[in-house]
């Protein structure tokens, strides 16, 4: 179980078009040869109950997705640990 | 003739010949080849005719790619005179072992930092790619270790104890800190104290063949264990989990698939004329 600091969507297409307004915001890629795609990319909680998309937060994303949440991700345990 | 400081008669005057100042290149690569992932921040093979990293300045998103100068070091300004006043983010970490193994980070709040406002980060004066600013994950391969056979080391900073600090990883690490401040290598505790909170500038090494595996720590025998077997499975170029994040700063990693036991001491001496660690 991981705690994080976010923005949750309960369909793919939600997330995807969060991050493309993050995108179309700072305006990446710049060229299509460029190596960075995406300015934030969002991640899939598959072992939670309902299953949801979720993105981290990051101050930059404040002035597009707005004031963050908190929420648990349930996630496999680090071998190692 | 000698290829050392010599004086000759030319011409009735006697001119000083430095033959440091055009002996060829020599990198740590062409002493030791044949490795299978070659990262650096300084140029590693006389062979390698591509850039380090290439880099997006935060003022306009743009990119561009950074090389070395001819005696081996990152081309600080280019690489300054692209960021300006601005930061520099690293997209690519070029694989310099031939192989073709680029790490990448398309996204671009996870890439690593290389300009702070203007000034290129450092560690004892090298350029250094620092994790700390975004902590997150560098690359992912889906690359496997087919034998035991290997000589395998990173050139970092570690900032923060209790943070991953794994340079090759994955949810089994390869090689590098978990955030339980254990060292593991090839996924098994590796670290004769048990934990270790140590920071700093490092030089970790590790050396396995089919009979011995050891674990160094600046030249320092720090091995405890072991029963290794082929690393089977993913690993990370730099190792990250989203709720530990990675920790520190890096310069330079290489990991050879064969056995280089024999060459630890060389491989050792190379690195730290270069880097000053210890």
């Amino acid at each position: 179980m991981a705690f994080f600091k976010g923005y949750t969507y309960t369909t793919e297409q939600e997330a995807f078009e969060a991050r493309e307004q993050c995108d179309l915001y700072y305006g990446i890629p710049v060229s299509p040869d460029d190596i960075t795609k995406n300015w934030v990319d969002y991640e899939y909680a598959h072992l939670n109950t309902p299953k949801f998309w979720y993105i981290i937060y990051d101050k930059s994303l404040l002035p597009i997705l707005g004031q963050p949440i908190e929420f648990e991700v349930i996630t496999n345990a680090p071998i190692n640990e | 003739m000698s290829l050392g400081n010599s004086a000759k008669n030319i011409g009735g005057f006697n001119a000083v010949y430095k033959a440091k100042a055009s002996a060829p290149f020599v990198g740590i690569l062409d002493l030791y080849p044949n490795a299978k992932i070659a990262f650096s921040v300084r140029k590693l093979s006389s062979s390698y005719t591509g850039n380090s990293l290439r880099v997006r300045r935060s003022s306009d998103n743009a990119e561009q790619d950074i090389g070395f100068l001819p005696n081996g070091n990152l081309d600080e300004a280019a690489l300054t005179t692209f960021v300006g006043a601005n930061n520099g983010f690293v997209t690519t970490w070029y694989d310099q072992s031939g192989n073709g193994n680029n790490a990448i980070q398309t996204t671009a709040i996870r890439q690593p930092l290389i300009v702070k406002i203007g000034t290129v980060q450092k560690v004892n004066g090298i350029p250094a790619v620092d994790y700390d600013s975004a902590g997150l994950l560098f690359h992912t391969y889906n690359f496997f270790i087919p034998t035991v056979d290997m000589l395998i080391y990173h050139v970092a900073e570690r900032t923060t104890a209790g943070k991953v600090y794994s340079i090759f990883g994955s949810g089994n690490t390869l090689f590098g800190y978990f955030s339980n401040n254990i060292l593991y290598f090839y996924g098994r505790e590796a670290w004769a104290g048990g934990f270790n909170t140590t920071l700093g500038h490092t030089l970790m090494l590790g050396t396995a063949n089919p009979t011995t595996y050891k674990v160094y720590q600046n030249n320092v025998d720090k091995t405890v264990f072991l029963s290794v077997a082929p690393y089977s499975g993913r690993f990370d170029f730099v190792n990250n989990y989203a709720s530990t994040g990675q920790s520190g700063k890096m310069q330079e990693g290489i990991i050879w698939n064969l056995n280089r036991t024999a060459d630890r001491t060389g491989i050792t001496d190379n690195i730290n004329t270069y880097y000053g660690i210890f």
